[in-house]
């Protein structure tokens, strides 16, 4: 039964085939992945590393083009205090602080052991900064920063004379 | 399906209940905020309108209303120009027509208020005729006609229905050269002839009667008799006129009819009569009083028998004289007595029936009668202390209303429950105190425990107050939040007929009065709140303030809750003599009596209560007054020593040379006996720069005239006797009103000037002073802060020490004149201050907003110069100029959305206190004259105001409502779930 099988079955013996070494892989199978190929709309052929290298660059500034977004929001919101430009600017503050204490997760899908991501990291952290600066800055013309001597009045205690003096008058 | 509407129908009566609530809340607070009390004055003359329960009154100050006695209302009122030499105006009512007629003036006034016409005596009738003469007027009705009849002088006008019909003129005694003499004294229509009988004095020998004929506008005179005593007074009874001369006591007695029918009394004080009937009431020499019925000579007089000490007063009948056929056959008196009164109609035969009698109303609570109103059974009492009662039917007494609140002289504000809400709430006592850093998580703690105290006190009255609503609605806001956020006041009140009243902040209501007495030895001449000292308050807990009511000769303690007298001590009367309070470091309170011959000599002063002082109780006081003797103009400090010494300090004297006498003196004390140290916030902003305010409270104001009218204003520190500030301002009309107000660093004064256009402008300039000295650098601050700098951690300071200040001033136009002013304040002097002014002559309470009078507001031109606030900061110089106000305008617009007194008709207001509240935000304003307005301020508006009666209760059990209705719905929703759940599986 069994030889039966084997005589019935069939099978493919590439070895004896005449040009072996030219033989292509099976659609989608890559022995390593630095050997991956992308190809770009026209553009030259780039590695897998480039394209990661790539994109945390991208990542990393990413941040810049929101700035200017942020300044026009600045500048809409006004400096007076309300709840609104509170929100918003604490909302222009928090993100990114929260960016920057999370740089190292934010880079995580970027990571491998050919990319160098200090640089991306780096920029990242400092485009954030400059929000965070505009931020501030933002509070600082709000007036909620205590930089000026008005706003330490409350250092500043009420003085009472040692002395009681009152009027009395004889018609 | 019927499940769902019940549940429907059930929601909705839930929501609708809130609704209704909440709606309720708002309900109940309208009018919470301000009040007002009308007042009718002093009544000279009241005239019932006949089938209607309103009355026309007259007071003495010319203030004419349509008053209402069921509710007390008045429907209008019109103020008629005041009268000089004590003269008053006169009511004369017939059938729905009033004239108010005074020796000048006579108006005709409908019960709308409209003058019907008014006839200028002044213009018309007296020129190049004597003045003193007198003016007589008759209103009657002949021929279906209303006719009203005027006489001054030699000539007498007619209307007729409101028309004036004819004037006539005495031409007999004309002699071409010079105008007759004739002064008329008295008019009479005489019912029974019809004829009007006109009395007049003519060439000073003689009195005559005139016959009038309305008609056909004749008159002749009659008769004519020699008379040759003076005339102070002249009578009218129903048919006779009665010619009293004051200085002999002599009355002589005319029948209208025949003038020569005379009769004379003797020995005769005062007369009291009536229109309705010829029964003269008399008063001799030894306070004797008799009847006598002049219309029938046959009755003997009658005597009316009071007992000693009482005092009796005859009613002045409103009753129609032309619907009464005969002269009335009786009169009322009132009789008041150490212990009662009592209401007696007496017929012409001298038959006494007691209508009514009462056991209030007497001459220890309200001194003696005035006068007495009547219209058949409804009797109108006014007394000494110008208390006015209704007493309607002759049973009860309807209504008493205290018109001696015209007349107010001082107001003392004391907090009520002070004691009660000091003991309740921690943190209200300790207010002033300061904190260490590390007491502060501690104190938050306390608050946190108080509150929650509180809420579940209020959830408990709020509970009862559900359970009372019947008996006692709306106590609610009253008694509790409005005590705690202070907006519950006593204001006591000093008047100038010697009553002392307290009246309630939150509306008005007299809570106790006190009658000391009219008479010059009686009436008081100052009160003052003093605070207990600690051992005299825990002798009587839940009393830590007295009201201390001073008379020449006495001095009195009273419960400032009850009115009750507590301790009186008597003391010597001398002319030159003064009480103040002095302060001591407990915050407790004494009395010193200061007297011209204590100080002279040397010798110690009084300090009361006597039983309170010990050498003890002044160790370590600092306490000094500054004397201002308006005799000597001399001003002189004195400081009190231990033993009650007085030794003088410093001493000037004002220029003789140039008759430089005292005006005003304006303390930084809003009352004489707030006169605690108060807390200031000591700095204001410039730029992002804090300046330093000049402040000391032991500064005060003097205001000197001398006889070029120039207005001089010092501005002298009471320790030290240095004058800190002075200038002058010339051109001020002195006819209108003058006032102003120093508090803090501000001193504000409102006068009118003399315009070039011959015309008064009025101004207000407004002085601020500030210390020479700036905090500029931050850094430094915190570093000098860090490091316990005297400046920053130094709490004291003497007024010996204090440096020069900086002046700055600037002098605003006002499109309307001021009568008073007065700068609000706060409890911890943080907010603005507004400037409330009473504007003249419309009496309107008005607020001014602190950016439009500062002396702050930058000059246009200098705009730049002032913005440019680095350069300044570098340089050191002091900005005091301020770029967030508006830049200076000299006339301050009118802004009408800020008339605190809303278009309301108040009668001459004088004065306007302010008052702090135990929330910062909001200041109560008092205005007072004849009327009363109060109202509460806030500056900056309510940022930290709830409302005072805001439902915290209701406001936790909606919470908890929401809490429970939660955790119902989630228990339904999950039952609901698992139900489902159950039935797919």
């Amino acid at each position: 039964m069994s030889k039966k099988q084997e005589s019935k079955g069939w099978s493919f013996n590439l070895d004896k085939a005449p040009n072996k070494e030219n033989l292509k892989d099976p659609l989608g199978f890559k022995s390593s992945i630095n050997d991956v190929v992308v190809r770009n709309s026209g553009k030259k052929n780039v590695t897998q590393t480039e394209v990661l290298e790539n994109k945390a660059w991208e990542f990393a500034k990413s941040p810049s083009k929101q700035i200017f977004v942020t300044l026009f929001m600045f500048y809409m919101t006004g400096t007076g205090l309300s709840i609104w430009t509170i929100m918003i600017t604490c909302a222009f503050v928090m993100n990114p602080l929260k960016s920057i204490f999370g740089v190292n997760q934010a880079f995580v899908p970027f990571e491998n052991k050919q990319i160098n991501l200090l640089l991306p990291k780096l920029t990242y952290v400092f485009f954030n900064a400059v929000m965070l600066a505009g931020a501030l800055y933002k509070f600082s013309i709000m007036g909620i920063i205590p930089v000026a001597p008005i706003d330490w009045v409350g250092l500043i205690s009420s003085k009472v004379p040692i002395e009681h003096s009152q009027v009395v008058v004889f018609n | 399906m019927r499940k769902d509407s019940i549940k429907n129908t059930f929601v909705s009566i839930i929501v609708l209940t809130f609704i209704h609530t909440t709606l309720g809340l708002y309900e109940r607070e309208r009018g919470q905020r301000d009040w007002k009390i009308e007042n009718l004055g002093e009544i000279v003359d009241l005239k019932f309108i006949e089938n209607s329960n309103l009355v026309y009154t007259i007071s003495s100050s010319g203030l004419l209303t349509l008053f209402d006695t069921e509710n007390q209302k008045i429907n209008w009122k019109k103020q008629l120009p005041k009268l000089d030499n004590n003269e008053q105006y006169q009511l004369k009512y017939l059938s729905r027509n009033l004239i108010v007629h005074s020796k000048s003036r006579a108006l005709m006034v409908n019960s709308a208020a409209h003058v019907i016409y008014d006839v200028h005596l002044d213009g018309e009738l007296s020129l190049g005729v004597p003045q003193d003469s007198h003016l007589a007027v008759e209103i009657f009705e002949q021929g279906g006609h209303i006719y009203s009849v005027f006489a001054k002088d030699y000539k007498v006008i007619i209307y007729r229905d409101y028309q004036q019909v004819g004037s006539l003129e005495y031409t007999h005694f004309d002699t071409g050269k010079s105008l007759p003499d004739i002064k008329p004294l008295s008019m009479l229509f005489d019912r029974q002839n019809h004829e009007l009988v006109l009395l007049a004095k003519v060439m000073d020998e003689k009195v005559s009667s005139f016959i009038i004929d309305v008609s056909k506008q004749d008159m002749q005179e009659k008769q004519s008799i020699l008379i040759t005593t003076q005339i102070s007074n002249v009578y009218r009874t129903y048919m006779h006129f009665i010619i009293h001369d004051s200085t002999s006591n002599k009355a002589l007695v005319l029948k209208a009819t025949d003038i020569e029918k005379q009769k004379e009394l003797d020995n005769i004080v005062e007369i009291q009569v009536s229109n309705i009937n010829d029964i003269v009431t008399l008063t001799d020499k030894q306070g004797k009083h008799s009847s006598t019925d002049l219309g029938h000579s046959s009755h003997p007089g009658n005597t009316i028998k009071i007992e000693s000490g009482c005092h009796m007063q005859r009613a002045q009948e409103s009753e129609n004289i032309e619907s009464i056929s005969k002269p009335s056959d009786h009169f009322v008196i009132s009789v008041v007595c150490q212990d009662k009164l009592n209401l007696l109609q007496i017929n012409d035969r001298g038959s006494v029936s007691n209508l009514y009698e009462s056991h209030g109303l007497t001459l220890s609570n309200h001194g003696q009668l005035l006068r007495l109103f009547r219209n058949g059974n409804d009797h109108i009492i006014q007394f000494q202390d110008l208390s006015l009662h209704f007493i309607h039917n002759n049973l009860k007494i309807r209504w008493t209303r205290e018109e001696s609140l015209s007349l107010i002289s001082q107001v003392e504000v004391l907090e009520q429950e002070k004691a009660v809400i000091e003991n309740d709430l921690d943190y209200v006592k300790n207010i002033n105190q300061d904190v260490s850093i590390n007491q502060i998580p501690f104190r938050i703690l306390n608050r946190y425990k108080e509150n929650i105290q509180y809420l579940i006190n209020q959830i408990h009255r709020f509970l009862n107050q559900n359970q009372n609503k019947n008996q006692q609605p709306g106590s609610i806001m009253s008694d509790g939040l409005g005590v705690t956020f202070g907006f519950k006041k006593m204001l006591i009140t000093l008047t100038e007929v010697g009553k002392v009243l307290s009246l309630s902040s939150i509306d008005g209501s007299v809570l106790w009065q006190k009658y000391f007495g009219s008479l010059e030895s009686q009436r008081p001449v100052k009160i003052l709140i003093r605070n207990l000292l600690e051992r005299e308050i825990e002798s009587q807990p839940l009393v830590n303030q007295q009201v201390v009511v001073i008379q020449n000769d006495r001095l009195s303690f009273l419960n400032p809750f009850t009115g009750e007298i507590v301790q009186t001590y008597d003391t010597q009367s001398t002319d030159q003599q003064d009480y103040i309070l002095i302060q001591l470091k407990s915050r407790g309170q004494l009395v010193l009596q200061l007297n011209q011959q204590s100080l002279s000599d040397g010798t110690p002063l009084n300090v009361f209560p006597k039983n309170t002082y010990s050498a003890d109780v002044m160790d370590g006081e600092n306490i000094h007054f500054t004397l201002i003797n308006h005799k000597d103009r001399s001003i002189v400090g004195y400081k009190l020593r231990q033993d009650l010494t007085a030794t003088k300090l410093w001493q000037f004297k004002l220029d003789g040379s140039n008759n430089e006498r005292v005006l005003r003196i304006e303390t930084q004390f809003q009352t004489q006996s707030q006169i605690d140290h108060l807390h200031f916030q000591p700095t204001s902003f410039s730029g992002e720069n804090l300046i330093f305010k000049y402040l000391d409270s032991n500064i005060f104001a003097l205001v000197t005239l001398n006889d070029k009218d120039d207005i001089h204003v010092y501005l002298i520190n009471g320790v030290s006797g240095r004058v800190v500030h002075n200038y002058f301002e010339k051109k001020v009309r002195l006819d209108l009103p003058i006032d102003l107000i120093l508090s803090e660093n501000q001193l504000v004064m409102s006068f009118s000037r003399q315009s070039s256009n011959g015309l008064a402008q009025q101004e207000i300039s407004v002085t601020e002073l500030y210390n020479q000295r700036q905090e500029a650098d931050t850094k430094k601050l915190l570093l000098d802060y860090y490091k316990g700098d005297e400046r920053l951690h130094q709490h004291l300071f003497s007024s010996f020490t204090q440096e020069s200040p900086v002046i700055i001033q600037e002098t605003y136009l006002l499109p309307y004149t001021v009568k008073s002013i007065v700068l609000t304040q706060t409890l911890h002097h943080i907010a603005g201050k507004s400037l409330i002014v009473i504007s003249y002559p419309q009496n309107q309470v008005y607020q001014l907003t602190h950016n439009f009078f500062s002396a702050r507001r930058p000059y246009p031109e200098n705009m730049a110069l002032v913005g440019g606030q680095a350069e300044e900061k570098k340089d050191g110089t002091l900005q005091l100029k301020d770029t967030e106000k508006p830049p200076y305008d000299a006339v301050i617009p009118v802004d009408s959305t800020k008339y605190l007194s809303y278009g309301l008709d108040l009668v001459d207001l004088r004065e306007i206190k302010a008052f702090p509240t135990r929330l910062e935000s909001t200041s109560q304003v008092l205005a007072y004259g004849f009327d009363i307005f109060f109202t509460r301020v806030s500056p900056e508006n309510n940022f930290d105001l709830l409302q005072e009666n805001f439902n915290y209760a209701l406001l936790f059990l909606f919470i908890a409502g929401l809490a429970v209705a939660t955790y119902m719905i989630k228990r339904h929703v999950e039952k609901k779930s698992q139900t489902t759940n159950f039935l797919l599986q």
